[in-house]
């Protein structure tokens, strides 16, 4: 911790690599001493790789990577980065983030990969990306080794997200902090964040004018504006499509919903369709610590969890979603950026009709589907226009037929043979290598093709996750999950056909029996009538003639389809896409539920933090001046400075020469500490022995006449009072008895038409009176 | 994190370097016994209560901790570190019915388990004995009062640093480091260093601490491997089931209980021959508890939490839950699990004396038995036992102990204190015998490895010592800080210690940069008339301050740069750097009029007010200076102008001594000997020079300080200041 009697440390470096403006990724590099921390590693909805580019340039220096968000955001590219562009640093996040992220990845793979060939990258990369974290606990003291020896990293919640992260990097004695997205509200399923009261005056503050010039409703009304916008969309027999993010915000919604849902009774459904539901819910269970202490005195009171819903049902496919009633429901969709995910299908389907809501509770981002549709929301609707129509691409994947399959299953034969081939090479080398080789060759004959095979070649979902999705549901929703490189049906899909073989086990039919289930005729078989009057049409009761066989494969075929989400993945399918266009007849409606401090907090908690140096990122030019010049402005008078940098433009901070002195008992023994605020104080005198400080020769050592402080002269008005001195107010200064006057100075450079410095001026002539007064003004301050 | 409550105690800075010094480490529990686990550790101003439980063998008050032996209105923070009721059953009536104000501090699964297993604990001590020590009520305010920590998290508490650590035993189990000043204690409350089915080993903590507070339950026995452990405990049960016994296995709710569930599971799965025998779980405690299991999955070690990804382990598909003992049909040989594990009363007790005189039967001890419990008598094998009706029954059922009880052994802990090597240890919770045994085996071991640890094992009330040195550093930054550190360089500055303790030493101007607070300023204005010629007075002042180096330069500024230098023919002089002088002459005549005003102006500050005294004084003092005063200052002026050190001397001692004549009294000087003699209402000083160091000799010891403080002063206007270190 201690940066020793070295000499001057190196400087400080922050470069911003994306996220500048606001509504982009967030991606930043701050350099201490040479150790590169990348600060979040976030894409934007395009999944672009051209946009990365800063981020790819100075990917080979960086030595950790720090995640404060589980949102693509925050850390969309970590599996490119990871699994395609050799990013071999540690990355280190708070467990929820590890794990919410993860989930987040895979719904951002699956939803994409499900409307498009999305081979940006795939599940193993984001596997391998989330291998690479440590997890971290809020304020847990991480000291890194190696070349980060002397720099400790603590995480602090962020509130935000479920384990939204401000992170602390403690280095040489100072403090750096970066914190991004923070929110100070508790809300109902997290606290607010320890920005406030974890940090005073860091070295560095990084942080964000996302909000600066927004106001936020209370709390209650939007809630309520939100559920009356749901109910009555419902009653008047519409549904509503609430496009939601994966795992983030996700969980509030919940909860509020739960809740509502639970308080009224309703009986409209409340669905949550997310390939990733189950996963989501459950990881959110078992992280209670990490919420609202009220839902942990729930568990603790009722032992009741409050994520085991009662009312949510949780859907991972679109045909599950189609098994409910039909009628007004609400369905709570991923993406939240329309631009893939069940959210886009549903809004396809459902936007037309004028009964229907589509409800945003975040902002979407600039340039997409979502961010569009939006617009259309502020907009007020003109009684006579037509209604606005949105074009977009509608997208899904079909089976390959016709001469497409067979041209597919030629070149997957010639992959074949090329593999066979390479394994034949291999029998004279074997060389472990060569196997990667064969099959990187193989990909690459594969890979040329309009085929899902590359892309899902690799593919294999986290056990964990695969776990819930069929402990749960039975049915994955990941497509591109059970086939291996060889195409192959791997273990997942094995065991589906054997669940389906058990199922029709019992039930082989006997060699020459006569019929399959009632081998004998019952007489009423050939009443007119049953009991109850009513005449029989035995057509009813006859059963389709298909073999058990036929049912067997039908069975399989099932567990198959249910398996995969609704595209058996062994057969070869391809993306169908088509321009369609959407008329809006919908209701759009905009709600804040973003859980972001509003403006007024913002500056509030950032003046009060009062870093010495404070970069502010990531907001539109305008918020960002505003918020920089109000900041400039209230700390002033604590020589902190605002940088708000441009894109690639580094900001250099100053290395600030320290040295550290041991204090020896003797030195201590004189010194009297003086509590003031939430410092304590002391005159120290010595002599510099390094490494020690020792108490200087005999002199006054504890007292130096340092003032500290700031007096009101109304405070002074009272102490005079109490002295007995009387004093009365005039034109601003404190007239006192024997012509003394006590008045304020005008800040520095205030530019005040009276006269500057700062501080009280006592002005009087020499008498007794004076000096009593001088010593009543000397009583208010803290003297050391 | 939150402000601390309001301050009962003095002011911290009284308590002084010297309470710093030692740390005291007082068991009001658990010394030298185990049971109500109580240990207060006070250090620099701060007192941390560790733990705060009950003893089992005891009821009521008597089973409380010692908690007169404190003002616990003192104590700062309560850490519990664990869910078992000799370490936590006693927090709620030190919340409710103690002068207790401080904070409470446990893990997330702890205050969810505690706030279960308490309830319980009410309703059961309010049947047993009357009167309850605390009533549901009370509990509720105490969690309520209780804030959770994390493990890993460091939290700070007014000054107090806790960190949790896992400690294996049981779910949420944690060792506490508590760090003041500089001070690291560790206590490890009971912890366990192997993992087992369900829990992960203790930590090892990163930094190494001054004291270990560790657990002796096990004093020197060594734990068997699991394995066997586990082998021995199901043959047991197998053999007795299968001669057509029954067995009981007396457990605490929650914890071990767990354990053994899964382990029988496991056995009862892999022999179908048992399945006709029935498991039961007579602890509703435990099924409720179950949610608690569910939900902080992750502080369990990583077998269970793969196994939670497929389906949860909890899950028991041999384990029936007995809701009652009505629900519960003895009709052959079963297996049952009950509560509570020594067998004091409850539904194990029952049980127990109903099966203890068939020999076929089977009672398996897995926990640690407290001494004055039946459990305990019973592994003495006595030929009868009492039963709660105070018949004696013959005791023919087979008794076992198998300790599944997560304490560490002695290669554990002896190997954990190898690792931190801490040079103080404290023994408690454990038995006196075992625990000498402990210390002796573990001072023998550091000695063989020439490890310095001194080892401590206290009764209960008899506090333990341990002398600290406290160091403390500074980080010197600012101004201060560019200039590179000097050996035997002067340093002076201000001393500022944050709210996280962090500590540096920085320039009074630095406030602003390094903290919140700003250096305050007074500046003072002070007119007075006078009533002679300026010239005479200008002369004095330069007679007085100038030929001296800095403080000496009497400036002239000119009237127009000045900004109170003001009108027609004023004049400004700066004295010492400190201090102007604005001299306005009365409308009408000239500089030479011999009337006029003059305004002093400077920063208070305590060197600038001295100057200011001073030149107040001259300007009054003008023509009535000391006598000799201006002879003096006139052969200084000279002697320095020709470089003659002595002359300097002798003169500077004549300044002195019209100085000290004016202030006290009658003064004379003997300039052979470089004596001053000073007479004051009847007392003598005499001042002898010894090459520049003055030395005040007086009968009276405050006047002799008056006369070297003001020596001090007169001197210091004198000699050159370095105004490097003013600046």
């Amino acid at each position: 911790m201690a940066a020793g009697s070295s000499g001057a440390p190196p400087g400080v470096r922050f470069t911003p690599l994306l996220g500048v403006g606001g509504g982009q990724p967030l991606s930043y590099l701050l350099e201490l001493a040479g150790f590169a921390f990348l600060l979040d590693c976030g894409w934007s909805d395009a999944y672009d790789v051209a946009q990365l580019a800063p981020v790819l340039a100075v990917l080979p220096r960086v030595d950790a990577v720090l995640l404060s968000h589980s949102d693509p955001q925050h850390l969309g590219a970590l599996p490119y980065l990871v699994g395609r562009a050799g990013l071999a640093a540690p990355v280190y996040a708070t467990s929820p983030v590890h794990k919410m992220g993860q989930m987040a990845m895979y719904d951002q793979y699956l939803s994409r990969q499900a409307q498009s060939e999305f081979d940006t990258f795939n599940l193993d990369d984001v596997d391998a990306a989330f291998a690479r974290v440590t997890p971290l606990r809020y304020q847990q003291n991480l000291a890194l080794s190696g070349k980060g020896v002397g720099i400790t990293l603590t995480p602090f919640a962020a509130g935000h997200l479920l384990g939204g992260a401000v992170w602390r990097i403690r280095w040489g004695g100072e403090d750096f902090v970066y914190a991004v997205d923070y929110n100070h509200r508790k809300e109902r399923h997290l606290n607010g964040t320890a920005l406030e009261s974890a940090f005073q005056r860091p070295a560095l503050l990084i942080s964000d004018a996302l909000n600066a010039l927004q106001s936020a409703p209370e709390k209650s009304t939007k809630e309520k504006d939100l559920l009356e916008a749901v109910m009555t969309t419902l009653r008047g027999d519409g549904s509503v499509l609430l496009p939601i993010d994966t795992a983030g915000r996700l969980l509030e919604l919940v909860l509020l919903l739960e809740k509502h849902w639970s308080e009224h009774r309703l009986t409209y459904p409340l669905v949550l369709l997310s390939a990733m539901a189950y996963s989501t819910l459950e990881f959110a269970k078992s992280q209670l610590e990490w919420m609202n202490e009220a839902l942990t005195r729930q568990l603790g009171h009722a032992r009741d969890n409050p994520f085991s819903t009662r009312f949510l049902k949780l859907c991972s496919s679109r045909e599950e979603l189609s098994h409910l009633p039909h009628g007004p429901k609400l369905v709570l969709a991923t993406l939240p950026s329309l631009e893939a995910g069940f959210s886009r299908n549903l809004f396809a389907d459902w936007a037309e009709d004028p009964r229907n809501a589509v409800v945003f509770v975040t902002a979407a981002e600039e340039g997409t589907l979502g961010a569009r549709v939006q617009a259309l929301a502020s907009g007020t609707q003109q009684p006579g226009q037509p209604p606005p129509t949105v074009t977009m691409l509608r997208a899904h994947r079909v089976p390959l037929e016709g001469q497409e399959l067979e041209e597919h299953l030629a070149a997957q034969a010639a992959a074949a043979e090329a593999t066979a081939a390479a394994q034949a090479a291999e029998t004279a080398a074997a060389a472990a290598q060569q196997a990667v080789a064969a099959a990187e060759a193989a990909a690459a004959a594969d890979g040329g093709l309009l085929s899902p095979r590359a892309s899902r070649a690799v593919p294999r979902v986290n056990s964990v996750a695969i776990g819930h999705l069929r402990s749960g549901r039975g049915s994955g929703g990941a497509p591109g999950e059970v086939v291996a490189a060889d195409g192959q049906p791997v273990e997942e899909q094995r065991e589906a056909a054997a669940t389906a073989a058990c199922l029709v086990e019992g039930f082989e039919v006997p060699k020459g029996a006569a019929a399959p289930l009632f081998p004998f005729e019952d007489e009423w078989e050939h009443a007119a009538w049953d009991e109850y009057g009513a005449s029989l049409d035995y057509s009813d009761f006859e059963m389709e003639a298909k073999g058990f066989k036929a049912m067997e494969t039908e069975l399989a075929a099932e567990a198959e389809a249910e398996d995969a989400g609704g595209a058996p993945p062994d057969v070869p399918t391809k993306v169908v896409s088509a321009p369609i266009n959407v008329t809006v007849r919908a209701r759009v409606l905009r709600f804040d539920f973003e859980g972001r401090s509003d403006g007024r907090s913002m500056r509030t908690m950032l003046a009060h933090v009062a870093p010495r140096q404070l970069i502010l990122m990531h907001g539109a030019p305008e918020a960002t001046a505003a918020l920089a010049a109000h900041l400039q402005r209230e700390l002033a008078g604590l020589l902190a400075t605002v940088h708000t940098p441009a894109e690639g433009q580094a900001v250099e901070l100053p290395a600030e020469p320290a040295y550290t002195l041991a204090l020896c008992n003797e030195l201590m023994a004189g010194v009297r500490l003086h509590q003031i605020g939430d410092y304590r104080l002391a005159w120290v005198e010595g002599v510099s022995q390094l490494p020690q400080l020792l108490p200087g020769a005999g002199s006054e050592a504890g007292y130096g006449g340092v003032f500290i402080g700031d007096v009101r002269l109304s405070q002074l008005k009272q102490a005079l009072a109490a002295a007995g001195i009387a004093s009365e107010f005039h034109a601003g200064s404190l007239y006192c008895a024997g012509h003394v006057v006590v008045r304020r100075r005008q800040p520095a450079g205030g530019g005040g038409d009276g006269e500057e410095g700062g501080g009280l001026l006592v002005e009087g002539a020499l008498s007794e009176e004076y000096y009593r007064i001088r010593e009543v003004v000397y009583a208010q301050y803290h003297i050391c | 994190m939150s402000a601390p409550g309001p301050k009962r105690k003095a002011e911290e800075g009284a308590a002084g370097p010297d309470g710093d010094a030692v740390v005291q480490v007082l068991p009001l529990g658990a010394g030298q016994e185990v049971g109500r686990s109580c240990i207060i550790v006070r250090y620099g101003g701060k007192m941390v209560m560790l733990d705060c439980g009950v003893h089992p063998g005891f009821f009521g008050l008597a089973s409380l901790p010692f908690f007169d032996e404190v003002d616990l209105a003192e104590v700062d923070v309560m850490l519990v570190t664990h869910f078992h009721l000799d370490h936590c059953a006693a927090v709620p009536y030190v919340t409710g019915h103690t002068p207790f104000r401080g904070r409470v501090l446990m893990t997330h699964a702890t205050k969810a388990i505690v706030h279960t297993l308490l309830k319980d604990f009410v309703k059961v001590s309010r049947g047993g004995s009357g009167e309850g020590l605390y009533t549901e009520k009370d509990l509720d305010a105490a969690m309520e009062k209780t804030e959770v920590v994390d493990f890993h998290q460091t939290v700070d508490v007014g000054g107090v640093r806790v960190t949790a650590y896992r400690a294996g035993h049981v779910l949420g189990a944690a060792m506490f480091q508590v760090e003041i000043g500089g001070m690291r204690l560790l206590y490890t409350g009971d912890y366990s260093r192997i993992p087992d089915r369900h829990m992960p080993p203790a930590d090892l903590p990163d930094q190494r601490p001054h004291i270990v507070v560790v657990e002796s339950t096990y004093g020197v026995s060594r734990h068997l491997p699991r394995e066997e452990r586990e082998q021995r405990f199901v043959e047991r049960i197998h053999t007795a089931v299968a001669r057509g016994g029954r067995v009981l296995l007396p457990v605490v709710a929650l914890g071990r209980a767990q354990e053994l569930l899964l382990i029988l599971e496991e056995y009862w799965e892999r022999h179908p021959e048992l399945h006709g025998v029935p498991i039961y779980q007579a602890s509703g405690l435990a099924r409720r508890a179950m949610g608690v299991y569910q939900a902080y999955i992750e502080m369990m070690n990583d077998d269970i939490k793969a196994a939670f990804t497929v389906a949860n382990p909890f899950q028991f598909r041999h384990i029936s839950h007995l809701k009652s003992a009505a629900q519960f049909d003895d009709v052959g040989p079963c297996v049952v699990m009950a509560t509570p594990s020594m067998l004091q009363s409850g539904v194990s007790r029952e049980l127990f004396e109903a099966w203890c005189e068939d020999p076929r039967n089977c009672v398996v001890i897995a926990d640690f038995a407290v001494q004055g419990t039946l459990a305990r008598d019973i592994l003495g094998n006595p030929s009868e036992v009492m039963t709660r009706n105070g018949v004696k029954v013959p005791l023919r059922m087979q008794v076992d102990a198998i300790s599944f009880s997560a304490h560490a052994d002695f290669p554990q802990t002896s190997e954990f204190l190898d690792a931190l090597q801490p040079p103080h240890v404290v023994l408690v919770h454990g038995e006196a015998t075992e625990m000498a045994r402990l210390k002796k085996a573990l001072e023998q071991h550091a000695a063989a490895l020439g490890i310095p640890r001194t080892l401590y094992m206290p009764k209960v009330t008899q506090p333990v010592l341990i002398e600290h040195r406290a160091e403390r550093a500074a980080k010197v930054v600012g101004r201060l800080g560019e200039k590179a550190p000097s050996q035997g360089g002067a340093v002076r500055g201000l001393l500022v210690q944050g709210r996280g303790g962090e500590r540096s030493l920085l320039h009074a101007d630095d406030l602003p940069r390094f903290t919140k607070l700003h250096p305050g300023r007074v500046v003072q204005r002070q007119a007075l008339a006078l009533h002679r010629p300026f010239s005479e007075v200008r002369l004095a002042l330069e007679m007085m301050f100038e030929g001296t180096q800095g403080a000496g330069d009497l400036g002239r500024v000119d009237a127009a740069g000045s900004s109170s230098g003001g009108g027609s023919g004023g004049v400004v002089l700066r004295i010492g750097g400190t201090v102007t002088l604005a001299y306005q002459p009365s409308s009408g005549g000239g500089a030479a009029n011999s009337h006029g005003s003059a305004v002093l102006e400077w920063v208070s500050g305590s060197d600038a007010d001295m100057v200011a005294d001073a030149v107040v004084a001259v300007v009054l003092q003008a023509a009535g200076a000391p006598p000799g005063m201006e002879g003096a200052e006139a052969a200084r002026r000279k002697a320095l102008a020709a470089g003659d050190t002595g002359g300097v001397e002798a003169a500077e001692l004549s300044i002195l001594t019209a100085l000290l004549g004016a202030q006290f009294g009658p003064a004379r000087v003997d300039e052979d000997q470089g004596l001053i003699f000073v007479e004051v209402d009847g007392q003598h000083v005499v001042i002898a020079n010894k090459g520049g160091a003055f030395k005040v000799e007086c009968s009276d010891a405050a006047l002799r300080g008056r006369v070297e403080r003001a020596l001090g002063r007169m001197r210091a206007a004198l000699s050159p200041l370095d105004l490097g270190d003013l600046d």
